[in-house]
């Protein structure tokens, strides 16, 4: 089971929710920082022609009424050329306690 | 459609059945919309493998009832909470601090019912779940309020006048009355070790 499984139209409904202003975890909104590091390429790479990239982030945040939190993770992707541009097709975000209770995760990780 | 369910014109119901046991009966709801499945956000013709084992296995009839009706969405005190799609376990750590365990229910037999059940737990619930994340907010909310000790009160109190007994003597009220917080509480004050005292006058003016 995961904490989010998110199609594209699952994505748009979160943004939606967010976006009506009764989204009572982002009200007031958090205030994130968001980094991004050890980027890299990934050595097997799929046979469909997407390109394999992880990386690790950790992510600062600050909700109202709740201490700053610190959200660390290892990211996987599946990025593919669409007309020129580099998209992206897949994001699997492993987080460092998913084996743990974890608090609220109300912005988009 | 789940906001006319819990609604001010609904006619879903709220259930005290005694002994801290609660629960939100959406069946009035639902047996207004007569179509089997609608409960699950989904229909027969999209479920065709379940529709056939529940008709197998309860005749026509009772199969559509019970894929009208759904699941129950019910507390049995003092942690225990069947989610129509998902069940819980509370487990207290504190008076403020609870971790909430939770999974999707899964049938025996009924492997297309089954993803779908999965997909919406993960939707609803766990700590980025649509309904879940918010919740807990409120939660977390009503923790802060209850700490304040001006108004001292707290007020339980919503639907009193209008709850009624139902065809087994059970008390109800409307689903956005507080019928299963005032159940659960006085349970909970006749407890052994119960380190609560509730009163039943009026709160000061």
């Amino acid at each position: 089971m995961s904490i989010i499984y998110d199609n594209r139209s699952r994505i748009a409904l979160r943004v939606r929710q967010l976006m009506t202003g009764k989204h009572f975890t982002q009200t007031p909104q958090s205030n994130l920082r968001r980094l991004i590091s050890n980027i890299e390429l990934m050595d097997e790479q799929p046979d469909d022609g997407d390109i394999a990239v992880a990386s690790n982030r950790p992510d600062l945040s600050s909700r109202a009424c709740a201490t700053t939190q610190l959200w660390a993770a290892r990211n996987e992707y599946r990025l593919r050329h669409v007309d020129g541009e580099l998209r992206m097709a897949h994001k699997k975000v492993i987080l460092v306690n998913n084996d743990k209770a974890i608090y609220t995760l109300s912005f988009l990780v | 459609m789940i906001g006319k369910l819990y609604g001010g014109a609904s006619t879903a119901l709220t259930r005290d059945y005694g002994n801290g046991r609660t629960e939100i009966d959406l069946r009035p709801e639902f047996r207004k919309r007569d179509a089997p499945m609608s409960w699950f956000g989904t229909s027969e013709e999209r479920l065709p493998d379940y529709t056939a084992r529940m008709k197998a296995a309860y005749g026509d009839t009772a199969a559509r009832e019970i894929m009208i009706d759904g699941t129950p969405h019910v507390m049995i005190f003092p942690n225990l909470f069947i989610a129509e799609i998902q069940m819980f376990v509370i487990q207290p750590l504190g008076v403020d601090d609870s971790v909430q365990h939770v999974t999707a229910l899964q049938f025996k037999g009924a492997p297309d019912l089954n993803r779908r059940l999965r997909q919406q737990t993960m939707g609803s619930v766990g700590p980025a779940g649509f309904l879940l994340a918010d919740d807990s907010e409120m939660y977390e909310r009503c923790h802060r309020g209850v700490l304040a000790r001006n108004p001292e009160w707290i007020f339980l109190g919503r639907g009193e006048k209008r709850q009624r007994q139902d065809e087994l003597g059970f008390t109800v009220g409307h689903v956005t009355d507080e019928v299963p917080s005032r159940g659960i509480w006085s349970h909970y004050s006749q407890a052994d070790g119960a380190g609560l005292m509730l009163s039943r006058e009026q709160p000061p003016p």
